[in-house]
């Protein structure tokens, strides 16, 4: 589904050649951006860089160049360790459930009967649209109380069960409200692969006598891989960087069992004032981000399907 | 027969839809009762229908003054980022090729990059700039952030229009701003909207980078989370704050659906 890039300059001679100097002069409209970017991007990068490998604590003007330390001693932190096992639990599990649930709801919302298609898709994507810090305030509520209430109500308590304070559950609790948030994402975007099928490739196998479900197996879901993928990306490269729900709705807890990665480095810098040790933290996940995303963009273009 | 199934599947879902939006419904229900009846019957219709948790929350919490502030923020960063990023787009599609090239991954560098990892390393730049608590600040923070995606969206846009238009422009005398002003901004009108929808989103939503930066519950996300922090077993005004401040954003999508949902999901594609 990406959209084809407009065409290369090849025909350039068309328009006229511009002269050198205005080709060069035109660059100075650039400046506001690159300053802005320079200053508040590409420095805090720089110096993220140098600082990984200092021991800086955040306020004080000195600090010792500690080279590689950080970086050596993060790969023995237990906490980091288990930071990243967190974060890698709480990404599978909401990276599935979105492309799955939001592939069911698009396969369904696909259907030429169905009606109120456009209540339903207000419905599904209207978490979107809303801040993650103040749907964790709703979704706290809740796990802690609406939950067990309702179910009472229909004669389900389960008294040993709880939401947020059992270390086991935790992350998946919190990995619901994440899915609840970007599910109807997923959903439009999948919904808009599935219209760009030709119609005749489904009315040809509509006549071969495919029924609903070989045409979602045999047609649909090949033609959509490309879309499935870039969906997989998305919902991975997002969940990986977890930090305003588990925030806001366990600080973390019980334990660490909710400490992600993003919030590792939070608590690093912010509580613990280890910021040089923060930024080495940093680096590292911004290297897995990388790699898991230039890996699944790599396997998504191989995989890639023309129709 | 057909038809039958396409009815039950519609009815089906609804069913799921009602069920997916039952936390709105939950929180705009409970932000009439009182702080006991949610905590002892929190699945219940509320005794009375009155606006006195609305009205007591927001003497408590300030909700005014970060509306406005959510609103002077959001505005003018999306601003700073489309007037930045078009100027940018523009300039980088009409310079060398090779030079264009060289700008456009040095702006694109950033789209790898996750906000921890300069988050620390960002703060420490605003320190010494001394605009941690400025609200100015803030907004020039999130203009150096936000441009690439805007950069990269004006300058696929622009790199297709024909370079005719401006050269009779520049023939007549008018310099490159003037032709950004007057040819290529208004051409590119679909592309500031996709680029409103998604920065804006972003910056009215965000938590965590004027959380660092301003240190005061100066907007709508602040002000919620410091609300539930400071007040958190008044559940009752936690609920008539969750209400008030998703609904701006709730009814601006109901207005726009369409134009938000197609920017939201241009923007994913593009990156």
């Amino acid at each position: 589904m990406p959209r084809r890039r407009p065409r290369s300059e090849s025909c350039r001679g068309d328009y006229g050649m511009p002269s050198t100097r205005t080709r060069y002069s035109i660059l100075g409209l650039a400046l506001p951006a690159l300053a802005l970017y320079s200053v508040f991007f590409v420095w805090p990068l720089a110096s993220g860089l140098y600082l990984s490998l200092t021991d800086w604590n955040g306020l004080a003007r000195t600090y010792n160049f500690v080279r590689l330390r950080n970086f050596t001693e993060l790969l023995n932190d237990s906490l980091f360790l288990s930071s990243i096992g967190v974060t890698l639990k709480y990404a599978a599990f909401v990276t599935a459930l979105q492309v799955a649930l939001g592939l069911i709801l698009a396969l369904l919302l696909s259907s030429k009967r169905i009606r109120f298609r456009s209540f339903l898709t207000t419905a599904f994507f209207l978490p979107k649209v809303m801040s993650a810090a103040i749907i964790s305030v709703i979704w706290t509520f809740l796990f802690g109380n609406a939950f067990r209430a309702a179910l009472s109500l229909i004669g389900m308590e389960n008294t040993a069960f709880s939401w947020l304070g059992d270390p086991d559950q935790a992350i998946y609790s919190l990995g619901i409200v994440e899915v609840w948030h970007g599910l109807g994402y997923y959903m439009i975007i999948l919904l808009a692969g599935i219209t760009a099928i030709p119609s005749d490739v489904l009315e040809a196998a509509e006549i071969d006598g495919a029924g609903l479900w070989q045409k979602a197996s045999h047609v649909t879901l090949p033609l959509l891989a490309p879309t499935i993928g870039i969906c997989s990306i998305l919902a991975i490269a997002n969940s990986l960087r977890a930090f305003e729900i588990p925030f806001i709705m366990t600080a973390g807890g019980p334990g660490f069992s909710t400490t992600t990665l993003a919030y590792f480095i939070y608590n690093t810098a912010f509580q613990s004032k280890r910021f040089g040790y923060g930024c080495a933290a940093a680096l590292y996940m911004f290297a897995g981000i990388m790699a898991v995303t230039l890996a699944q963009l790599w396997i998504v273009q191989r995989k890639g399907v023309e129709y | 027969m057909k038809a039958r199934r396409g009815l039950l599947v519609s009815i089906l879902l609804i069913m799921i839809a009602i069920v997916y939006m039952s936390p709105f419904a939950f929180a705009v229900i409970s932000s009439f009762k009182s702080k006991a009846e949610i905590l002892l019957s929190p699945v219940a219709w509320p005794e009375s229908w009155s606006m006195r948790n609305y009205t007591e929350a927001i003497k408590r919490s300030n909700f005014a003054r970060s509306l406005i502030y959510s609103l002077i923020i959001t505005a003018t960063a999306v601003a700073g980022i489309t007037i930045a990023g078009a100027t940018a787009g523009y300039a980088i599609a009409r310079s060398y090729p090779g030079l264009s090239s060289v700008l456009l991954s040095f702006f694109g560098m950033s789209m790898f990059v996750p906000f921890q990892t300069i988050m620390i390393p960002l703060l420490r730049t605003a320190m010494s700039l001394r605009i941690v608590g400025s609200v100015p600040g803030l907004i020039l923070i999130y203009i150096g952030l936000g441009c690439p995606l805007a950069v990269f969206l004006y300058y696929s846009y622009i790199r297709a229009v024909p370079r005719a238009l401006e050269e009779s422009a520049v023939i007549e005398g008018c310099t490159h701003l003037q032709v950004f002003r007057h040819i290529m901004l208004p051409l590119a009108r679909p592309v500031t909207g996709v680029v409103a929808v998604l920065q804006g989103l972003w910056i009215w939503n965000d938590f965590l980078l004027p959380y660092l930066i301003l240190q005061k519950p100066l907007t709508i996300p602040l002000n919620q989370v410091y609300f539930y922090h400071s007040f958190n077993r008044d559940w009752n005004y936690i609920m008539a704050i969750f209400v008030l401040s998703t609904a701006p954003i709730v009814l601006l999508f109901l207005c726009f659906q369409r134009r938000i949902i197609s920017g939201l999901i241009a923007g994913a594609v593009k990156q």
